[in-house]
């Protein structure tokens, strides 16, 4: 369970980056974290693996602070970061120094991994493109069987089949005791696999539901309607957001809701509202 | 937690050091080679003169007479190879632990990391001495093959009853105090250098050489203070175990103050 209490941070002390923000993102989902550029989704994950240290409140991982780096704490999370760090070994080496350092390290699952995203063991890493640097940073991450994993922009440079390779890895990867949070901007990559949504914006955690919750408050269609809280213009005419008071199933649209959420921030004032009505 | 040392965890960070290293500390050896190679036959030494250009020395005698005044202690300061090698070598981990967050978020803990650091400078540094006193005696002894004989009948035929030829020359090796000056210096010298890249967040080398220059200053006008104030002195002209005892306290001070500072310097940045 990680657990955000009252997170604030800021860089520089008059441009706050995230200001009170709380949060429980328990166990057996995979989060996507959306947010603008530069709202703070990389920095909003660094403080949950404690790369940075909150200016108020806390950040707690199964009793952990992350800021201390324990060792048992760190054996435990992985962190996929957009830029990839690696040493410029061979991958077997890389695997030959590090594994031993994950206490549930699954060599054959690296191996099985890294074959199906058709990467050669014995290749040098600094003479690995971006793309399949990031593949290997990718099934390195997995292999470690971490019960937190981080993943920031985890599909960027990765070709189209390594994209749905990289989906049917992660749906197979989820497990009741492993949370995991991918950021990104490419949200058609990975909406399949996201099951719990948080969006960060204007320095808070402006949503943090589960896509389920959504679904049942919101229904996604096209044509015109005039009772529609968000409406864009597709090629197959409008593509519409409304409320699901009838219980409509549709295919949650990540991409127009958060459009939507971007647009018009009141669009969650009317959710909460209409949510509040259903409650009532 | 962070100050637990498990072997397994410190042994993996020393085969980082070795696997990102291996092929520079393969090269040293080479290195020290070439270095000495250069020393010996660097154009106008008596070497050079001897093997390159013999017209030099109009006879054997001109050749053995400079073979016995020319001093060659310099060349321990080939020596100073080691510290650049060092350099070259850790500079690279010691950034990733300012900038890294793979570095940072690797479950190794900064006990490790030190021990792991000082290991692997002091090994090095220890071998690398080692391959130096090596060739040293190997080029002396066969220096000492080649003039030795010829040297002492030199000196006899010029009415030296007792022959006996100075250490500092090519036929003998660098003697153990010498190398043991340098080896202290390259100890003493290797905190600072861990201190230097960690201890200032931004441009931490600069600001930590100009830290010292500023340290030495004040040290110097501190000490020319006292010796204008001073109206007496005392000097006490001891030797034997406690000065020494007192040498070896000081330096240990030093390098447990200087590698703490750095263990505490390390202390989970902000990535």
């Amino acid at each position: 369970m990680i657990a955000i209490n009252n997170l604030s941070f800021h860089y520089k002390k008059d441009i706050t980056i995230f200001d009170n923000i709380n949060a429980a993102l328990s166990p057996g989902h995979i989060y996507g974290l959306l947010g603008l550029n530069g709202v703070g989704k990389t920095t909003f994950l660094k403080l949950i693996c404690g790369l940075l240290f909150p200016k108020t409140g806390t950040v707690k991982i199964n009793d952990f602070t992350p800021s201390n780096r324990e060792v048992t704490f760190l054996s435990d999370i992985y962190f996929v970061t957009d830029e990839v760090d690696l040493p410029p070994w061979t991958i077997a080496n890389f695997l030959d120094i590090y594994a031993p350092l994950y206490p549930n390290f699954d060599a054959s699952y690296f191996d099985d991994i890294l074959a199906a995203f058709q990467v050669d063991r014995s290749e040098k890493i600094k003479s690995l493109s971006y793309g399949q640097r990031k593949k290997v940073n990718i099934t390195f991450a997995l292999a470690t069987n971490a019960n937190f994993l981080l993943m920031d922009e985890p599909t960027n440079g990765l070709d189209i089949p390594s994209k749905t390779q990289f989906r049917k890895l992660m749906a197979r990867h989820v497990s009741p005791d492993k949370t995991i949070i991918i950021s990104t901007h490419q949200i058609r990559d990975i909406h399949q696999l996201i099951d719990h949504l948080l969006i960060l914006q204007d320095s808070k955690l402006v949503l943090d539901e589960s896509l389920y919750e959504l679904g049942r408050k919101l229904k996604f269609q096209q044509g015109t309607y005039a009772d529609a809280l968000y409406s864009e213009i597709g090629l197959n005419g409008n593509n519409n957001i409304r409320s699901n008071i009838d219980g409509e199933e549709s295919l949650f649209n990540i991409e127009l809701f958060f459009n939507a959420i971007s647009t018009h921030p009141d669009l969650l004032t009317k959710l909460a509202n209409s949510s509040l009505q259903n409650h009532e | 937690m962070n100050k637990y040392l498990r072997i397994k965890r410190l042994a993996i960070t020393l085969k980082e050091f070795w696997i990102s290293n291996r092929m520079l500390v393969f090269s040293f050896p080479l290195m020290i080679l070439l270095c000495i190679a250069i020393f010996y036959l660097w154009p106008g030494g008596i070497f050079y003169e001897k093997w390159v250009n013999p017209d030099t020395f109009s006879s054997q005698d001109a050749w053995l007479n400079a073979l016995l005044t020319t001093h060659t202690t310099q060349r321990v300061l080939i020596l100073f190879v080691i510290p650049i090698y060092l350099v070259i070598c850790t500079k690279p981990t010691l950034d990733k632990l300012n900038k890294s967050e793979r570095t940072n978020l690797t479950p190794i803990t900064r006990l490790e990391r030190t021990f792991g650091l000082t290991l692997f400078a002091i090994g090095f540094t220890c071998l690398a001495f080692a391959c130096f006193i090596l060739y040293d005696h190997v080029i002396a002894a066969w220096f000492n093959n080649l003039y030795y004989e010829e040297a002492i009948r030199y000196l006899e035929a010029h009415g030296n009853l007792y022959p006996k030829i100075s250490d500092r020359t090519a036929l003998y090796p660098i003697s153990t105090n010498i190398l043991g000056v340098a080896f202290m210096m390259i100890i003493l010298f290797l905190p600072l250098y861990f201190l230097s890249l960690v201890f200032f967040r931004k441009n931490s080398f600069i600001l930590f050489l100009g830290l010292l220059v500023l340290i030495i200053i004040t040290l110097v006008f501190f000490l020319r203070w006292l010796l204008v104030q001073e109206t007496s002195s005392i000097s006490i002209p001891i030797k034997g175990f406690f000065p020494l005892t007192l040498n070896i306290l000081l330096v240990v001070g030093y390098w447990y103050l200087a590698m703490a500072t750095f263990y505490h310097k390390l202390k989970e940045k902000e990535i």
